[in-house]
């Protein structure tokens, strides 16, 4: 394995993956994809210097597809309160129930500064998967299926199935002006159309280099708050120097 | 799913690519009604026939555009059906002005939208007789036509489409190659305007040839559900489903090409592929080769569609709904026969979708798709679990009972429910029967519920049977494939289909004693019983069985008596068999509660003995 490549377990009760083509009564994918691989990495660890390069993903139980009927609404949350009797929709969802998955994913930095090897992340978010410390709560596909992570275990084994797929979304790409474009992929094996999780393993690592080039869009903070977060990221580098 | 429906599409159309019959801008369109006019626009008159297909303008979503030349008779003569409106104002008590004026002013509206429409191919020279038709030669043309419309077509027919007649060369004016040409370039222009920079891939096949923009996909008819209309597969209605800034049908990333081929794929499913005459009357009833409707009758709300990769039409699901002893039998030999010789079957992809029409779109329930070989494996597991064995009164012997896939379905919560609960039943058993998987803990539950409520049903008059026990095959049925299914895990004995004497599980013992109890007391009463032991305690002594048995076994000794004072060797033998049960009863203790899953094996063991108990009946009867 490449010193740069980590490995984490997730596992939760439910997850929900949406196919983008079938997002109003939602049906999930029968696999993680590669954007929620990378959204529960971010959770745990995120810093503008580097991206994450999803390789893989395990699937360590078999696929259960289960099936809800929620209260959902019908417009966008905003500044506006919401009155529920006026927006209330229903809206069927299909959802995998009983998951857990091995995500491998490496640090990816387009250049190597000295300062911050990469190396060092790949420490920092060891450390932090050992503690259970994550920014925000890791989801899996949908905020509401929150999901447990740690390191794994030697008896963590996938599932020897072969799962098609079809088309699956890979991530959204942001441009220079931080416009999303979906992208998706077709074929991840020689030999077979579609995608497919060959043995339990979902190989997404040549086909993710594309959104290695995506823009990480910065948002407009304000003065003040900028210069806290700039102190407060100095602090806990020169931090993990001293305990080196 | 979309990929797999588009791949079906194409099969469909293999040998006609690049024709224009399969080009994205037109499409087949009923017709029914021809508007005769000679070159010079004068009206003749109208011809009414029989339903036919025609190639038109693709139009994906209907409401607010109009489709050229080809269309209802609001849109193009601007006609209302004023009797009909009135009616409908005076069922609705709204004044009839009012009406009336809001259906000519709609009227109007469509009109204005075929005449836009229209005035785009005004360079088109074949379509001069058309434009005089409603310009220069108006009182001649369309005046004329409006005013008999209303006399020349039948009230039943005026819903359908109109297409215009040229009187001299008896041919369709819209089924010219310039017109279709004129359609093609039109719409490719418009593809071209709607290509983005920002999807630029398709999510299905990949490629950049056709854009992706928020363009309805088109619409699927036949789904079923309530109300009856056509349904989209794929929309974003609200803007609370849109995300990252795209509107509508950009957020699929489904280009024009993909969509046409699936919604053309799911509406050649969900169709039907032949119609039969009725028993009754009227209507011919439909027949499917890719569809199932799979709850209740009157509201069916959830249906599956199934097809092969390579053979697309497949009759093996045929099975599920007329089970008989001599096909599942064949079925079972050409299973085994396929295993055990070299020659298999050319292996093929089975996909089966499962959806149901909610009020607005279509919501898919399941997703299936598995191999051939694994979809006939599993069927013959399916039978295997559900075959149970019935005594059959007219042949005097036990029958091996296939239930068919329907009556599973109703017996779980009831015939007579309007219940949507129907549909849910039906796709959780689909998925049960297709792939292999075991039934969830609620169908247990509701099975145990039905048979325990509906224990005190009395036969009807003139007929030998309880409703219950009509049911009670079905059920059992169900009971014993979750129980199979389920001890596949855990290593328990599986349910045999008739009396299994080695199984020593005590619930399906105590179940056999009850059933015992049950005929001492009928023998003891001599036929003459109003609420036997089943119609009181079945629920009681499947549920807690140490209190109940110990009653029961007070009674059933007092009823040993009475028979022993009247036939000593019949008193013998239920005495024997009773022991022998009772002896199996681990330290002769009954337990103080059964779990759901005993109360299954109970109601299992209880069924068994009866049917056993009929048999021998009848055979000493014969002796």
């Amino acid at each position: 394995m490449n010193n740069n490549t980590v490995r984490i377990k997730v596992w939760g009760e439910f997850a929900c993956f949406t196919r983008p083509d079938l997002k109003v009564e939602r049906m999930t994918y029968p696999c993680m994809t590669p954007s929620a691989a990378r959204g529960v990495l971010d959770s745990i660890l995120w810093k503008p210097e580097f991206t994450w390069h999803v390789h893989r993903i395990l699937v360590l139980k078999p696929v259960k597809f289960y099936s809800v009927k929620r209260n959902e609404i019908k417009k966008k949350q905003g500044k506006t309160p919401i009155v529920v009797e006026e927006d209330r929709a229903q809206r069927n969802s299909i959802v995998l129930k009983d998951v857990a998955y091995i995500i491998e994913a490496a640090v990816h930095q387009a250049t190597s500064p000295v300062k911050n090897p990469t190396k060092k992340y790949v420490e920092m978010f060891n450390r932090r998967v050992g503690k259970g410390q994550c920014w925000r709560r890791p989801y899996l596909g949908t905020r509401e299926f929150a999901a447990e992570f740690s390191l794994p275990d030697e008896n963590d084994k996938q599932i020897p199935e072969d799962i098609p797929i079809g088309s699956m979304f890979l991530d959204m790409w942001y441009d220079d002006k931080g416009v999303p474009m979906p992208k998706f992929f077709y074929n991840n094996f020689a030999g077979l159309t579609g995608v497919w999780v060959r043995q339990g393993v979902l190989e997404c690592a040549k086909e993710y280099e594309q959104i290695l080039t995506s823009n990480h869009p910065r948002g407009h903070i304000a003065e003040y708050p900028r210069q806290l977060i700039h102190e407060f990221n100095l602090t806990e580098e020169t931090s993990e120097e001293d305990m080196r | 799913m979309i990929q797999q429906l588009v791949e079906l599409s194409n099969r469909l159309k293999k040998g006609q690519e690049g024709k224009k019959t399969t080009h994205d801008a037109l499409t087949k369109v009923p017709v029914g009604i021809d508007c005769v006019i000679d070159q010079k626009g004068n009206f003749k008159r109208f011809i009414v026939h029989e339903r036919q297909n025609t190639l038109a303008e693709r139009i994906a979503a209907k409401k607010g555009k109009a489709r050229l030349l080809v269309d209802k008779a609001e849109e193009m003569l601007e006609f209302v059906d004023e009797a009909k409106v009135v009616a409908k104002a005076a069922k609705q008590k709204k004044k009839p002005e009012n009406a009336l004026e809001d259906a000519r002013a709609q009227s109007k509206f469509k009109h204005e939208l075929f005449r836009n429409k229209l005035d785009n191919y005004r360079h088109l020279k074949q379509l001069s007789g058309v434009f005089s038709f409603y310009e220069s030669n108006r009182m001649d043309g369309i005046e004329k036509a409006r005013k008999a419309f209303a006399k020349e077509v039948d009230e039943k027919q005026r819903i359908g489409n109109i297409t215009f007649l040229d009187s001299s060369e008896a041919k369709r004016l819209h089924e010219q190659d310039s017109i279709y040409d004129a359609i093609i370039a039109s719409y490719e222009t418009s593809m071209t305007n709607l290509k983005n920079k920002r999807f630029d891939r398709c999510s299905v096949c990949g490629s950049t040839s056709h854009p992706v923009g928020d363009k309805p996909h088109g619409m699927i008819k036949g789904v079923p559900g309530q109300p009856r209309r056509d349904r989209a597969f794929v929309s974003y209605n609200k803007s609370a489903f849109e995300s990252y800034g795209m509107t509508g049908n950009e957020n699929s990333s489904i280009c024009t090409h993909c969509a046409k081929a699936y919604v053309d794929g799911l509406n050649w499913l969900l169709a039907p592929s032949s119609w039969v005459p009725s028993e009754r009357k009227g209507k011919p009833r439909p027949v499917f080769k890719n569809r199932k409707d799979i709850s209740n009758d009157r509201s069916n709300d959830t249906a599956v569609v199934f097809w092969l990769r390579k053979a697309v039409e497949t009759s093996i699901l045929d099975i599920l709904d007329n089970p008989t002893e001599d096909n599942v039998r064949a079925m079972f030999d050409s299973v085994f026969e396929g295993r055990r010789t070299a020659t298999k079957i050319e292996p093929d992809t089975f996909y089966a979708i499962t959806l149901s029409g909610t009020a607005a779109r279509i919501a898919v329930r399941d997703w299936i798709e598995t191999s051939l070989e694994n979809l006939r494996a599993n069927l013959v597991r399916w039978f295997q679990d559900i075959e149970i064995a019935r005594y059959d009164p007219d042949q005097s012997k036990l029958m091996k009972h296939y239930s068919r896939f329907k009556s599973l379905v109703w017996n779980v919560k009831g015939k007579s429910d309007n219940d949507v609960q129907h549909g849910r039943i039906g796709a959780v058993l689909w998925k049960c029967a297709v792939t292999g998987h075991s039934p969830p803990l609620w169908l247990l539950h509701a099975v145990l519920n039905r048979i325990r409520a509906e224990q005190s049903s009395k036969p009807e008059e003139g007929k030998k049977r309880s409703r219950w026990e009509i049911k009670l095959p079905d059920r059992i049925a169900l009971l014993k494939l979750y129980l199979n299914r389920k001890t596949n895990q855990q290593e328990r004995s599986q349910f045999m289909p008739e009396l299994d004497k080695s199984n020593q599980n005590t619930a399906y013992t105590c179940g056999r004693i009850f059933a015992v109890f049950e005929s001492i007391q009928y023998h003891a009463s001599g036929g003459n019983l109003n609420a036997g032991i089943r119609e009181r305690f079945f629920s009681f002594a499947s549920t807690m069985p140490a209190t109940a048995f110990g009653r029961l076994c007070k009674l059933a000794q007092h009823h040993l008596s009475k028979i022993r004072g009247e036939n000593v060797g019949l008193a013998v033998n239920l005495d024997k068999k009773l022991q022998e049960l009772m002896s199996r009863v681990e330290g002769t203790r009954f337990p103080a509660v059964f779990s759901l899953e005993d109360q299954a094996s109970f109601a299992i063991g209880y069924y068994h003995q009866r049917q056993k108990d009929f048999t021998t009946k009848q055979s000493n009867k014969e002796e």
